[in-house]
């Protein structure tokens, strides 16, 4: 009785191969290809020096900088600045380390951390979305107090915040709402991905 | 590494396309998603350390690269939205498969071979990602403990998994093959 069952089973399988290996297949220039892929780790290589020689500016400031010309709050504000970057270009050289090194995981393995890495992503642009109206506020404000503070007459200080508004309008909506997309797709991949699966999600 | 990559290819091209076909319906987004994983293989050929073996090795490398197409497409159309129309053209055999097959096979039964191609795809396009994984992978010829490192699920997991995965397939191909039998009568 076994027998004829795994004889059964065995005919399904063959045939499933069989109709399987039928399937026709692409004809791709492989020099092409590797040509393409030599690009490819090259533009990674130079996003990664960019990555880094974007840190030199705020090094050779707080390097360079006359600390009796300028004001002291802004020598921590630079530093602040050094450390943030110092962080982000970490985390991006760290991002395209998984991506490089991650592709012969197994399978669940590679998911797993993919699902981590776009939830990580869509974090970022979150914090970023918010961060975008924080400084906006923070940019009007901060202009219009300074110019109250110098006296000046209603109209001129009326002028500030208006082109100060305008300054907002132009930079930091765009940034809004291209923070807000990103986190949009981000979250909606990771629970694609997540539900396909079969995997629950933190967003359901 | 160039020449290496090109031996590599014409050995396992073909499989390669096969993985990008378990992922996608649409042949135009099937190229691009093959050409990618030839990339990803072009990377990741140097570390080949002879672990495992290449097979394996290169299929760990496509099958995570169709997951992140997966969740990529999230932002694009549905293409299986338009892989109905699709399909039928893009696993036509070539002319020269055809002209290959013709002594063996007449026009009648190529078109039921094509058929029933086309309603496997689409059924093991409609099975969950880790089905879909290990039963590809068995049509491949690979044994459980390949799947299983493949997978990263075990290979006792494996072995329970594919007799009962290839009867989900083959209920699913049957209600496929009936569905397209009835529109046509409907025609």
């Amino acid at each position: 009785m076994n027998t004829k069952s795994d004889t059964r089973a065995s005919e399904i399988q063959d045939s499933f191969e069989a109709l399987w290996q039928e399937q026709s297949s692409f004809n791709v220039d492989f020099e092409n290809i590797a040509k393409q892929a030599r690009l490819q780790r090259n533009k990674q290589r130079l996003y990664m020096a960019v990555d880094v020689l974007g840190l030199v500016p705020l090094v050779m400031v707080m390097v360079l900088i006359d600390e009796n010309k300028y004001a002291a709050p802004i020598i921590p504000f630079f530093f602040i600045n050094l450390i943030a970057g110092i962080v982000m270009v970490a985390y991006f050289i760290k991002l395209r380390s998984i991506s490089a090194f991650s592709s012969t995981k197994a399978t669940s393995d590679y998911a797993e951390t993919l699902i981590k890495q776009l939830r990580n992503n869509a974090l970022i642009s979150r914090i970023n979305k918010h961060t975008s109206w924080i400084v906006a506020i923070a940019v009007v404000a901060f202009l219009t107090i300074d110019g109250a503070m110098r006296d000046y007459d209603y109209q001129h200080l009326l002028s500030i915040f208006a082109r100060s508004f305008g300054l907002v309008l132009v930079i930091f909506v765009p940034w809004y709402i291209w923070s807000k997309r990103r986190q949009l797709r981000f979250e909606n991949e990771a629970s694609k991905l997540a539900s396909a699966l079969g995997l629950t999600t933190q967003h359901e | 590494m160039s020449e290496r990559f090109n031996t590599v290819m014409k050995e396992y091209g073909a499989l390669l396309s096969r993985v990008a076909t378990t992922y996608e319906a649409n042949e135009a987004i099937r190229q691009e998603l093959y050409q990618e994983i030839c990339m990803a293989c072009w990377q990741a050929l140097p570390r080949f350390n002879e672990d495992a073996s290449l097979k394996t090795y290169l299929l760990k490398i496509a099958h995570n690269r169709c997951i992140s197409h997966v969740a990529k497409e999230a932002n694009r159309i549905k293409s299986s939205d338009i892989s109905d129309t699709t399909e039928n053209r893009s696993h036509d055999p070539d002319p020269a498969e055809a002209s290959r097959t013709a002594s063996h096979l007449s026009v009648e039964n190529q078109i039921i071979q094509s058929q029933k191609l086309s309603s496997l795809l689409t059924a093991v396009r409609e099975l969950n990602i880790t089905n879909r994984q290990i039963i590809t992978l068995s049509m491949e010829g690979c044994g459980n403990k390949e799947i299983a490192e493949i997978t990263g699920l075990t290979a006792n997991n494996v072995g329970v998994s594919i007799s009962r995965i290839k009867s989900e397939l083959k209920n699913k191909m049957t209600s496929i093959e009936s569905r397209v039998n009835a529109r046509s009568v409907k025609k």
